[in-house]
């Protein structure tokens, strides 16, 4: 074989070998954005579920004085989804398809649950009817509010 | 109108359940840049600024003088409680619900002994 050859032969080697040393370092750049966007997401949602958390308390705090259900806890729980609607598209880098799955069915229950207290919470009527339904409300919420806990520790 | 009959009564209904602030006297609380009669707000902890409800009083004449005020009222925070004479609810209700002001109500009647009776809603 010819210098020349072993020259043309070096040469293409090198030149497959950038092409695939780039490919891998794209590739291996990717993975680590997606893992960060991954952490990032899980933060996100963990802060959210938090406050969530927070939330459902102070209203079942207010609940227990008062025995009255205010419907401007209920209006923070609808605004503070905001981590959700905005990074839904992008849970799918959730590995665990069955944690992404309780995720999406959590605020699902939480905002039709909040959807089902309209008109009927924040008053001081003293009728049985009345009655039944905040307390049914406090029960549904609290519920939410363990879900989110156990939701939250599996992102953590 | 007694309006100091009604939020008697409104205090003795409720202070067990919220803090009642009688707002009528001369040292008022602004809430949403007006004055409602009353301010209910979270008993417990104390001191804690969570408003919860704020009360109108209306006597039933010139609703609609007041629109803007409930309107006002009605955005903020604090669920709005418009009371009126009995007589007067339904076209109280018509006209929140034609202004778009946010709002519960509640009917008072007075006996002739001048008990207060409100109804919540």
């Amino acid at each position: 074989m010819s210098d020349l050859t072993l020259v043309a032969i070096g040469a293409i080697l090198g030149a497959i070998l950038a092409i695939v040393g780039g490919y891998v370092g794209d590739e291996v750049r990717a993975w680590r954005e997606r893992g960060r966007e991954r952490k990032s997401i899980k933060i996100c949602l963990s802060d959210e579920l938090h406050d969530i958390e927070t939330t459902i308390g102070s209203m079942h705090q207010v609940w227990e004085s008062a025995q009255l259900f205010h419907p401007s806890y209920v209006t923070d729980l609808i605004g503070g989804t905001s981590s959700y609607d905005t990074l839904r598209p992008r849970l799918f880098l959730i590995k665990d398809q069955k944690l992404r799955k309780e995720i999406g069915d959590f605020y699902k229950k939480l905002k039709d649950t909040a959807r089902k207290t309209e008109g009927k919470i924040g008053t001081l009527a003293q009728t049985q009817e009345a009655a039944a339904d905040q307390s049914g409300f406090d029960s549904s919420f609290q519920t939410l509010a363990g879900e989110a806990k156990t939701l939250r520790e599996k992102l953590e | 109108m007694n309006k100091a009959a009604i939020i008697a009564q409104i205090e003795q209904e409720f202070s067990q359940r919220f803090r009642v602030i009688d707002n009528t006297g001369t040292d008022k609380k602004v809430v949403a840049g007006q004055f409602p009669d009353v301010i209910m707000m979270r008993p417990e902890p104390p001191p804690n600024s969570d408003i919860l409800f704020v009360m109108k009083i209306e006597s039933g004449e010139n609703l609609v003088d007041s629109v803007a005020e409930w309107k006002e009222l009605g955005s903020g925070s604090g669920v709005l409680y418009i009371i009126v004479p009995d007589h007067r609810l339904d076209l109280t209700k018509k006209l929140a619900s034609a202004t778009n002001v946010r709002a519960r109500f509640a009917a008072y009647t007075t006996a002739k002994d001048g008990t207060v009776t409100i109804r919540y809603e």
